[in-house]
């Protein structure tokens, strides 16, 4: 995939993350700089979370998702979520703890779910990059709440 | 009273303003749409798919402030009045294979 037709894609998918929604989902935008969308999510509660999706060729490979403290640093336990999406070992390829969800490209590279294609799903507007991160959201808000 | 102020008021009572937020984009882009108080939240989320070109929305979820509300309510039956912001967006992700 071009670049460039990555870098619009990247922006495209993101066109809505205003001040308006970020305020209204308690969303922190700590970078939103092809090909790297590096978000925190907060809570009423106080809890947070932060996620950095590297974003190189999407669409056409799904976003790369790392957990993160909120300072940066590499995640080493796993916060809870309501459908088990932070999974609690360490993925076989990139040995990091890892969003087991469809749409993050550690789940289409786990030897579980090789047959599951990103393809086949990718245009569907789920998987629009802001939604992927909005279903990562719902699912950690729901159990942090 | 003066009918036209008459008139301003009712119109007030038995319509609201919305605005659908989403990732991808708001809709309208600019402003918001009046509708009737009366009509169901799904029927802007409707016409904010089409101009969003979103498809495959049906489980998607939509609240307002912190509250998921159901689709199939009017904003009459939800309470609201005056500006109303929708926050639309995909539900939770299914863990492993779900």
């Amino acid at each position: 995939m071009h670049p460039a037709l990555a870098a619009a894609r990247f922006d495209n998918d993101l066109a809505g993350l205003t001040d308006g929604l970020l305020l209204q989902r308690g969303w922190v935008l700590f970078e939103k700089t092809h090909p790297l969308l590096d978000l925190g999510f907060t809570s009423p509660s106080g809890r947070q979370l932060r996620l950095r999706f590297h974003c190189e060729n999407f669409n056409e490979n799904p976003p790369s998702v790392t957990l993160h403290t909120w300072e940066g640093g590499e995640l080493t336990q796993m916060p809870p979520s309501s459908t088990g999406i932070f999974h609690p070992g360490r993925h076989p390829v990139t040995a990091k703890f890892f969003v087991c969800m469809r749409g993050t490209r550690e789940y289409h590279t786990h030897d579980s779910h090789l047959a599951d294609s990103w393809a086949a799903i990718r245009d569907l507007s789920r998987y629009r990059l802001g939604e992927i991160a909005t279903q990562i959201w719902n699912a950690w808000i729901k159990a942090n709440a | 009273m003066n009918p036209v102020i008459a008139s301003n008021e009712k119109d007030k009572v038995n319509t609201i303003n919305v605005r659908v937020h989403t990732t991808s984009g708001n809709y309208p882009a600019q402003g918001q749409e009046k509708v009737p108080v009366t009509e169901q939240v799904q029927e802007v989320l409707t016409r904010a798919a089409s101009k969003l070109e979103l498809v495959g929305t049906t489980d998607w979820i939509v609240r307002i402030g912190d509250k998921v509300v159901p689709a199939s309510s009017t904003y009459q039956q939800l309470g609201e009045h005056g500006d109303v912001k929708l926050d639309w967006g995909a539900n939770e992700g299914g863990g492993g294979a779900n």
